[in-house]
C-alpha cells in the first residue's frame, strides 16, 4: 500500500503524472472517487505539475490515478515491445516529507485485449 | 568482421531449416527499401522513403532467374528496443504536443525513432557474393498544418473513447476488492469490461486503431539520409579476393495530396536523390556522384513511378527504371521494376518481388525445395 504523509497546513500538494508510451494514453485523477483532473488532449497521458488541494483538505483521503493505454494502433510485434517501453511514474510534493515518487508494479496492470488499465492508489495519511 | 558475425546471427535468427525445406519466421515485416540493398543497386527502386519503423523486418526479393535466398535483407529498428524517458504516440507520427498540451505541431527532427539498420546478402552472379550493412533515418519530416489540425480533431475521438473506458471502470466500482485482492478484481473486471465494450461496439468504434486508421497523413516534405557499406566476395571463398563499396545518400520527398478528403490516400510524389558512392573493385574501382529524380503517382493501393539517376565522376552512366508496387493487403505487397541499370553490360533491371508485412505473431512462410 502506498502512502503519502500530510499535515494540517493549508500548503498545497502538487501532483505530476509522467507517462511514456508509444501507444495512445490518457490519465485520470480522483480523490475519494471524485474526478478532479484528466490529462490534456495531446499530452500522451502525462499531467504537468498540478496542485490537487491543501494538506489539511486532503488528509485521510485516497488519491487514485488511472492511466489507460490503447495498444490497438500498433502491430502485434510492436505491442509486445511496447509493453517493455511503457512507464508510468507519479510524483507528490508539498507534504511534510517533501517529494516522493510512486509507480505501480507491472504485475498489477490489467490488460484486456489491447487496453491496459494502470490504477495507482495512494493514501494521504496524517 | 564484427558486422559479419552480427549479420550471420541475425540471419540465423530469421531463418530456420526443416527437413521438408526451410521456414523463414516472418515477424513484423513492413518493408522499406533496405539501405543494404540500395548500396548494391539491387533494390527495385533506389529512390524510396522507408515506411513505419519496425523492430525487425526482412525482405526477400526473387528475380525471375534467381534462387530464393540469393537476395535477402534483414532490418532492425533500434528505437523499439529502447526505453525513452519521454515518449508519446505522437512521436511515432512525427508530431509533438504544443507546450500547453492542447494541440500538436511538427516535431521536425526525429532521427532515432526512424532509424533502421539493415543487413543484406545478394548473389548477383554465380561466383560473386555481397554482404552489406546499412543505416537509414528520416532527418526532417514536415506535415501540412491543415493535416495536423485534421489529426487533432480525429484524435479527440480517441480521447472520448478513453473517457468512455474510464467510465466503465468507474461503473464497475469494487475499488476495495482491487486493493485487497488485485487478481480477483482483474478476473471480475475483465468479464464486466468485455461485456460492456461489446455492447458499445455495436454503435461506435471502440479501438483507437479504428479511429486513427482513417487519419493517415503523409508529410508534405521529408528528408531521409542513409549510409551503407558492402563487402564483395569472389568465388564463394572468405579468404579469396574481395573488395568493398560504400556510400552515403539523401532522399527528399515532396508529397502533394490529390484532394483533401478525410481519408485521402491519393498522392503525387516527387523525389530528389543524391548519393556519393565509392567502389574499390581493383582497377574497376570508381568514385561517383549520383543525382536522381523520381515521380510517383500513388492511387490508394497502387504506386506507379519512374526514376532517372545520372552518374558522374569517374564514370558517366545512368539508371532509368520504371517501378510498380501494389498493396495486395496489409500483409503482402507486390513490387516490380523494369529498365536500364548502371553498367555497360548486365544492365537490365527486371525484378518481380514480394514484400511481406506480417503484423501478427508466429507467422511463417514455408519454402519447399523441389
Amino acid at each position: 500500500m502506498s502512502t503519502y504523509k500530510t499535515n494540517q497546513s493549508g500548503f498545497p500538494i502538487h501532483l505530476v503524472v509522467e507517462v511514456a508510451s508509444p501507444a495512445p494514453a490518457r490519465s485520470y485523477v480522483e480523490i475519494d472517487g471524485v474526478e478532479i483532473i484528466k490529462s490534456p488532449d495531446f499530452s500522451g497521458g502525462s499531467i504537468l505539475e498540478t496542485p490537487i488541494g491543501s494538506n489539511a483538505k486532503l488528509q485521510g483521503k485516497t488519491l487514485k490515478i488511472t492511466t489507460i493505454i490503447d495498444l490497438s494502433p500498433l502491430t502485434d510485434d510492436e505491442k509486445a515491445l511496447a509493453l517493455n517501453m511503457i512507464k508510468t511514474e507519479y510524483t507528490l510534493n508539498g507534504g511534510p516529507d517533501g517529494m516522493q515518487r510512486f509507480w505501480l508494479l507491472k504485475t498489477k496492470w490489467i490488460q484486456i485485449g489491447d487496453d491496459i488499465f494502470i490504477n495507482k492508489y495512494i493514501d494521504l495519511i496524517p | 568482421m564484427r558486422s559479419y558475425f552480427l549479420y550471420i546471427f541475425v540471419l540465423c535468427c530469421s531463418v530456420s531449416w526443416s527437413q521438408e525445406g526451410f521456414e523463414a519466421p516472418l515477424t513484423n515485416l513492413s518493408i522499406p527499401n533496405s539501405p543494404a540493398f540500395v548500396i548494391l543497386d539491387e533494390a527495385p527502386s533506389l529512390i524510396e522513403r522507408p515506411g513505419t519503423p519496425k523492430a525487425l523486418g526482412a525482405e526477400l526479393l526473387q528475380s525471375f532467374d534467381g534462387g530464393t535466398f540469393d537476395n535477402i535483407a534483414v532490418e532492425f529498428s533500434p528505437f523499439w528496443l529502447s526505453k525513452p524517458k519521454k515518449l508519446t504516440y505522437f512521436d511515432l507520427k512525427g508530431l509533438t504536443p504544443t507546450e500547453d498540451g492542447k494541440g500538436l505541431k511538427n516535431k521536425a527532427l526525429n532521427p532515432f525513432l526512424n532509424m533502421v539498420v539493415s543487413f543484406a546478402h545478394v548473389r548477383n552472379q554465380d561466383t560473386v557474393t555481397n554482404i552489406s550493412l546499412g543505416i537509414r533515418t528520416t532527418l526532417i519530416e514536415l506535415k501540412h498544418p491543415r493535416d495536423i489540425k485534421r489529426y487533432e480533431e480525429g484524435y479527440k475521438a480517441v480521447n472520448r473513447l478513453f473517457d468512455l473506458k474510464n467510465s466503465i471502470q468507474r461503473d464497475f466500482g469494487n475499488e476495495q476488492l482491487q486493493r485487497d485482492d488485485p487478481q480477483e478484481y482483474q478476473k471480475q473486471f475483465t468479464v464486466y469490461y468485455k461485456e460492456r465494450l461489446a455492447e458499445i461496439a455495436a454503435e461506435q468504434q471502440v479501438t483507437a486503431a479504428a479511429i486513427l486508421d482513417t487519419l493517415i497523413i503523409k508529410p508534405i516534405f521529408a528528408l531521409d539520409v542513409a549510409a551503407a557499406f558492402a563487402h564483395r566476395f569472389y568465388n564463394n571463398t572468405f579468404k579469396g579476393s574481395s573488395d568493398q563499396r560504400y556510400g552515403f545518400w539523401a532522399t527528399a520527398e515532396f508529397a502533394l495530396p490529390i484532394g483533401r478528403e478525410f481519408n485521402n490516400t491519393n498522392y503525387l510524389n516527387a523525389y530528389a536523390f543524391a548519393r556519393y558512392l565509392r567502389d574499390e573493385a581493383g582497377i574497376f574501382g570508381f568514385n561517383t556522384i549520383d543525382i536522381g529524380v523520381k515521380a510517383e503517382l500513388q492511387l490508394s493501393k497502387i504506386f506507379i513511378g519512374y526514376e532517372y539517376i545520372h552518374r558522374s565522376g569517374d564514370i558517366t552512366d545512368f539508371r532509368s527504371v520504371g517501378n510498380i508496387r501494389y498493396i495486395l493487403n496489409n500483409k503482402i505487397q507486390l513490387v516490380g521494376s523494369f529498365g536500364n541499370n548502371f553498367n555497360d553490360f548486365n544492365d537490365l533491371v527486371s525484378t518481380l518481388g514480394i514484400r511481406w508485412g506480417f503484423d501478427s505473431k508466429d507467422q511463417k512462410v514455408t519454402f519447399v525445395e523441389n
